[in-house]
């Protein structure tokens, strides 16, 4: 087991009559890449300033390897901050940027020349050493402004939304890029970010955050899996998952979940075997994400779980059909099936939840109880 | 109800203009279709659009609606809508005087004015907005002003410039979904130009893609992402990117090869005509990272083997990339491959969704 790098300890912060972060506790190991990841106005922007310095949190206590930050101010606090637009000198060579740091606190020149090939040689810079920074392409940009963090040797990394201002080919190239250096440089790295899918892409664990509130904290194939609330499934994954409201009933022994209008049925009893008795003929949210839909469009028995295409979105190697339930028109269900025949809209179809896949949420709590 | 076509539109900008030349222009779009214009930032979506609404004079070419040449109307007479990425509400005027306003424009008697916003108002369902001022709209209510306000002009066609490039990726999505039903509902045509492959795919009935002010390639969505005609259009449609290698075309004994540093590849029974296609001996191999396998052994020797150099889930599937000496190729598996760092694993690519381009023009060949 790694040992804890950082740690947040129920750290609060307050605006005035805004809790913007509520009793937060994250452990970070080192050499972790860690995303901090929700809508704006979760929290996760002060949580960042609180780590940088920026802001002091009203209780609770920051601990950087074993010794409480709070109120140190950022610069003698051992992380380093990348931020969006990367804030380096257009008109200097990548050499001045990294050696820039150094420079203003006058260090010996040999010394400052031995640890900015050190660090170029990290970044995989060297060979653009004499090269102007406003003439690179984003991902030695991305490198550079790493580099020129990396310089005064922080022994955290906080990064944020570096990728946002990138068009979306890039995006992905560099998000790669950037979770490759991290591995190869061995660097506890905070990302913070609203796009879930580059959440799911970067991060050995991902910390979820909702008003304030920390949601769930999970590897992000788990967060996926088995979200812990209503919030944290819809939040995750694109398409966005499915919710329908049903009953849950006991009827002759079997435990059987029914769309509000009876528009289908199914036999959850295998499922749902652990859901406690309280459940029982009460509502119930089910959750099942596009993927675990199948649709059957050519041979129709002609019987339940009827459906017509409201829409068809072919996405290349794969496609996403929206279709509401016969005699449920309000139930819109997506799901994301692979492209054969395009249906047309106004057809009908079968469609099959994989019954090993779906969700119950208590839709009271907003609890996932499977 | 309109069809819309563009004859050999050409228009150069010259000096630093935000936007881009066009070089000969040909779109037939037919009515009540959703087209979608998909291409890169400066690519000549945007001029393209202004050349329809005669924003823009013209250089050459003519413009038709409805079989009538509107290449010297005036844009207030040609009855089209335009629907722009910044929306361009006016702040200090309520939802409702917003909506209104190209009305007034026109000098509409005003119970008329009253009854068409009612109208389109019922359709969107924007009642609790038409006495607020934009300030206070989210920005998928922004975006639903900015549509009423196209719509009550009641115009032959919309056209619309990345109308939601400012919103969120959540809101995006079920902004995408309710145009594309709204669409249909009206039996009118759309003309959608965005940077955004995903969002052309899904709306478009179908696709333009363009590039350096030319039109690269109008096509179905799925037949566009199947049979890309040029490496551009490959690279401009599918998400991850499709993968290009520069191979070259060898004999060896009775096998036809495409060979490259880091693999080679038996094409003998899938593309045996690539000699006498292929200008040249070297050519662009293209291949979807959704088309190529991966195994945790060798299946035969035409696999390739190659290590885990990054991985990226995503939930419902994982992008995997892997090195064969200095080349990355991406590849998109299943969410429960497991795998480590520097491993090694087999990559074969579906030879039947192998692409190949021209080294030169970048045209396909097969």
């Amino acid at each position: 087991m790694s040992r804890i790098k950082l740690k947040l300890d129920r750290i609060t912060k307050v605006f005035g009559d805004l809790i913007a972060v509520n009793d937060l506790c994250v452990d970070i190991f080192d050499n972790e890449f860690v995303c901090i990841l929700g809508p704006s106005g979760c929290g996760k922007t002060t949580t960042l300033n609180m780590l940088s310095g920026l802001e002091v949190p009203t209780s609770g206590n920051i601990i950087l390897d074993d010794k409480v930050i709070n109120k140190l101010p950022p610069q003698k606090r051992d992380i380093g901050l990348i931020f969006q637009d990367y804030a380096l000198f257009e008109n200097m060579n990548v050499y001045e940027n990294l050696a820039f740091s150094m420079r203003v606190k006058r260090k010996p020149r040999d010394e400052v020349d031995s640890k900015v090939r050190e660090v170029a040689q990290a970044v995989e810079v060297s060979h653009i050493l004499k090269k102007n920074y406003g003439s690179l392409n984003p991902g030695e940009m991305q490198r550079v402004a790493i580099g020129r963090t990396m310089i005064s040797e922080p022994s955290v990394f906080l990064l944020d939304e570096p990728l946002d201002n990138l068009d979306a080919d890039m995006r992905v190239t560099m998000r790669a890029e950037l979770k490759r250096l991290q591995k190869d440089l061995g660097k506890t790295m905070i990302y913070v970010t609203h796009d879930q899918e580059e959440a799911m892409s970067l991060a050995d664990r991902i910390v979820v955050m909702e008003q304030g509130l920390l949601q769930q904290m999970d590897t992000p194939q788990d967060i996926y899996n088995h979200p812990v609330n209503r919030f944290v499934a819809g939040f995750i994954g694109t398409p966005p998952m499915n919710f329908i409201t049903c009953k849950l009933e006991s009827i002759s022994g079997k435990l059987m979940l029914s769309s509000l209008k009876g528009s289908f049925s199914m036999d959850i009893s295998e499922v749902g075997r652990h859901l406690y008795e309280g459940t029982i003929q009460k509502e119930m949210i089910l959750g099942i994400r596009p993927e675990n839909v199948s649709v059957n469009i050519d041979d129709l028995n002609g019987e339940k779980r009827g459906a017509r295409i409201l829409r068809v979105e072919p996405l290349g190697p794969e496609m996403v059909l929206e279709v509401a339930l016969e005699g449920d028109p309000d139930n819109v269900i997506r799901a994301l099936v692979d492209p054969g025949r395009i249906p047309s809209v106004g057809e009908r179809i079968e469609i099959i939840f994989h019954q090993d896949k779906i969700h119950m949420i208590d839709p009271l709590s907003e609890e996932v109880l499977i | 109800m309109a069809t819309i076509k563009l004859d050999n539109v050409k228009k150069r900008f010259r000096g630093d203009r935000d936007l881009c030349s066009i070089h000969g222009i040909n779109l037939e779009i037919k009515d009540s279709e959703f087209f979608c214009l998909v291409g890169p930032s400066n690519s000549g979506k945007s001029t393209t659009l202004r050349a329809i609404a005669g924003l823009v004079p013209l250089d050459e070419g003519r413009v038709y609606i409805d079989e009538v040449d509107v290449t010297n109307i005036h844009p207030g007479k040609r009855h089209i809508a335009m629907l722009f990425e910044t929306l361009a509400l006016y702040p200090n005027r309520t939802g409702y005087e917003n909506i209104a306003s190209p009305l007034r424009t026109r000098k509409t008697p005003s119970d008329e004015i009253q009854r068409t916003v009612a109208e389109v108002v019922s359709l969107l369902g924007l009642e609790h907005l038409l006495n607020r001022l934009p300030s206070t709209f989210s920005g998928g209510e922004r975006q639903r002003v900015a549509i009423a306000r196209a719509l009550v002009q009641r115009p032959r066609a919309y056209l619309l410039d990345e109308p939601m490039g400012a919103l969120d990726a959540r809101l995006r999505l079920s902004m995408r979904g309710e145009l594309k039903r709204l669409q249909r509902d009206l039996g009118q045509t759309m003309v959608f130009a965005t940077h955004d492959q995903e969002q052309a795919m899904s709306l478009g009935d179908r696709i333009a893609v363009i590039g350096g002010g030319v039109i690269q390639q109008i096509d179905a969505p799925q037949e566009i992402y199947l049979k890309p005609k040029n490496n551009f259009v490959a690279k401009t449609i599918g998400k991850p990117q499709m993968n290009f290698f520069e191979c070259g075309i060898a004999n060896e004994g009775t096998k036809l090869l495409l060979v490259n540093p880091a693999f080679r590849i038996d094409i003998t029974s899938f593309k045996p005509d690539l000699p006498g296609k292929a200008k040249t001996n070297s050519v662009i191999v293209g291949i979807r990272p959704t088309d190529i396998d991966m195994s945790d052994q060798e299946e035969s020797q035409d696999w390739i083997p190659a290590k885990v150099h990054i991985s990226e889930p995503l939930g419902n599937k994982q992008i995997l990339d892997f090195k064969v000496r200095d080349l990355v190729i991406r590849t998109v598996v299943r969410p429960d491959v497991s795998y480590k760092l520097d491993e090694t694993k087999w990559l074969n690519f579906k030879k039947e969704r192998l692409h190949v381009f021209d080294k030169e023009t970048g045209i396909s060949i097969l």
